[in-house]
């Protein structure tokens, strides 16, 4: 059965959560003594909402609140939830839609946004590159803390099967959702400013243009961003669970890297936690 | 007749006498070092789809290994308009298969609507045409997770208009139609007596004796609105005497079960948490010796 009384009631909880509150509403409320009037009480769980809502952004994204400055980014957000067409119970999916919702402002909205975070001149990127570059990094070390571990064995374990004679046919991969990426914002140096609570100051740049970064996370699950150099890029690139030792060994050939290189390259990942699977069968 | 002569074990297997704690972010950690002695611990089915991995996710993996537990969600949104989330029953379904000792708890409110979450309980029309809806809604729950629920009653700082049941007599209807039971907010019966001059004590008489089949205990803050102070149920300060008063007469009135000691912000160390779960059980002592009549 369907209760058309439920139905308009809360039609109007959320009418009045997305604007001003709607007279029905408060003409049925009758609100505890303490309250001034209906609008009072209803005010506190319009608040509630939209403070609880919005609340686990501020726990994410670090980086765009840096950049943009606290105040700017209360606007921000505020602006996203009354543009929001859903308020999901699950943080990371809220989080998904926060990122998407900068990907699609429009240019007028960068431009008013522009001036509120800091450039170097001729960094080469505008100020909403940088901004989606913050969120993207701040979405995925949210995300990367939170999933599971391809395998619970110790870098020690994994180095021990990595000296295995039959180690060749073993496949190397990290754990699921971590990130390689390509950026002219140097993400290690802005989670360093980030992380130190630094004062404003201009984005870091790359300096010798866009460069390769992995975010990951270690076994304790905190979150690390990581400057890649053209070897560890390429072979990262290929550990995804299909290629062998063998393979990324002779991959590494064409570009002048011995098979013992690239081994030990293998290891230092996995020392690292950056490598956190072998798998002898095709993942 | 003893108090113990009449106690019937829970079908989950839980002691009826039984006392325990809410997991949540701010505790885990420290439950998952200490370990203490605990009857069982009170985790959120929510969390287990929101943190597919992560440090909480593995500390409650490993703490619902060990501990007996009871479930208790807050996104069900029973009363409200859109479907009900069937991923997140069969999730409780699961649960329930899992944890064989475990009942599954959620509230007397609505939360949502579709896809907008309102990360509150919000409080019902107490009529008829609502109390039809709930039953429906109840039992279709129940169908998916093969067991019967436990809801909650919740604190509330408004009424309606078109109400014209108690929220005692609704909650009474419910269960009697349903056949689900009462999760007994001792905290809030309080505070909504205080927060709309009422009684407590008559309030609580009123509840049908034998719906209760678990109780929560927490503390509520006191906010000056425009009018005067209202009680607000934020979990973030110690049980009030008061409520431990009623407390023990509502384990007079309904007998002992599981209960639960619920923090969820400003969470103080787990000692404090314990101290007030070795009270629970302090209470609880006589029925477990079958000391009381």
């Amino acid at each position: 059965m369907r209760s058309p009384q439920i139905v308009r009631l809360q039609q109007q909880f959320l009418a009045s959560l997305h604007s001003q509150p709607r007279q029905w509403l408060l003409d049925q409320i009758i609100p505890a003594p303490g309250f001034k009037d209906s609008k009072e009480v209803l005010e506190i769980y319009l608040h509630r909402a939209m403070a609880r809502t919005v609340d686990p952004l501020n726990q994410v994204f670090h980086s765009v609140r840096w950049m943009m400055g606290p105040e700017h980014f209360e606007e921000l957000i505020e602006r996203f939830y009354a543009d929001s067409l859903g308020e999901p119970l699950n943080s990371e999916a809220l989080s998904m839609e926060f990122v998407s919702y900068l990907g699609s402002l429009e240019e007028a909205d960068w431009v008013q946004m522009s001036d509120r975070v800091a450039l170097q001149s001729n960094c080469g990127f505008s100020a909403a590159v940088a901004l989606v570059a913050a969120a993207l990094l701040d979405w995925r070390c949210h995300w990367v803390s939170l999933i599971a571990h391809r395998s619970t064995d110790s870098s020690e374990q994994l180095l021990k099967k990595l000296h295995h004679r039959s180690s060749i046919w073993q496949r190397p991969s990290l754990n699921r959702t971590s990130k390689q990426c390509l950026s002219s914002v140097d993400l290690v140096k802005l989670q360093a400013l980030v992380n130190s609570d630094a004062d404003s100051q201009a984005v870091p740049v790359c300096a010798d243009g866009p460069s390769s970064f992995l975010i990951y996370a270690d076994q304790d699950h905190k979150p690390k961003v990581r400057q890649l150099n053209v070897d560890e890029a390429r072979l990262i690139n290929h550990c995804d669970g299909t290629h062998t030792v063998a393979s990324l060994c002779h991959e590494a050939d064409f570009f002048g890297r011995s098979h013992a290189q690239t081994r030990e390259l293998i290891a230092s990942l996995i020392k690292d936690g950056v490598i956190r699977g072998l798998d002898d069968s095709v993942a | 007749m003893s108090a113990t002569a009449a106690l019937k074990p829970l079908s989950t297997g839980l002691k009826r006498a039984s006392a325990g704690l809410n997991l949540c972010h701010e505790n885990a950690s420290a439950l998952f070092e200490q370990r203490p002695t605990l009857d069982f611990i009170q985790i959120h089915p929510e969390h287990l789809i929101q943190e597919a991995g992560g440090t909480y996710r593995e500390q409650l993996d490993e703490l619902r290994r060990e501990y007996n537990v009871v479930l208790h969600g807050f996104g069900l949104s029973l009363g409200s308009s859109g479907p009900l989330d069937k991923q997140y029953l069969l999730l409780v379904r699961q649960l329930l298969r899992e944890h064989p000792e475990a009942v599954f708890s959620d509230h007397f409110s609505w939360s949502s609507l579709s896809k907008h979450h309102f990360h509150d309980l919000i409080p019902l029309i107490q009529n008829q045409e609502t109390l039809d809806y709930m039953v429906e809604r109840i039992e279709e729950a129940q169908d998916v997770i093969g067991a019967p629920i436990l809801l909650e009653n919740i604190s509330s700082y408004m009424r309606f208009k078109d109400s014209d049941m108690s929220e005692i007599e609704f909650i009474n209807a419910i269960t009697e139609r349903s056949g689900c039971y009462v999760l007994l907010d001792v905290n809030n019966i309080w505070a909504n007596a205080m927060n709309f001059h009422e009684d407590p004590w008559e309030q609580l008489s009123q509840l049908n004796a034998n719906s209760v089949r678990g109780y929560h205990l927490a503390g509520c803050s006191t906010e000056q609105m425009g009018n005067g102070l209202v009680y607000v149920d934020y979990h973030k300060e110690a049980i009030r005497d008061e409520v431990w008063d009623l407390y023990q007469q509502s384990l007079t009135q309904f007998g002992p079960w599981p209960t639960i000691v619920e923090w969820e912000n400003n969470v103080p160390s787990l000692d404090q948490t314990l101290d007030e779960v070795k009270r629970v059980s302090q209470y609880l002592r006589p029925y477990v010796l079958g000391e009381a009549q």
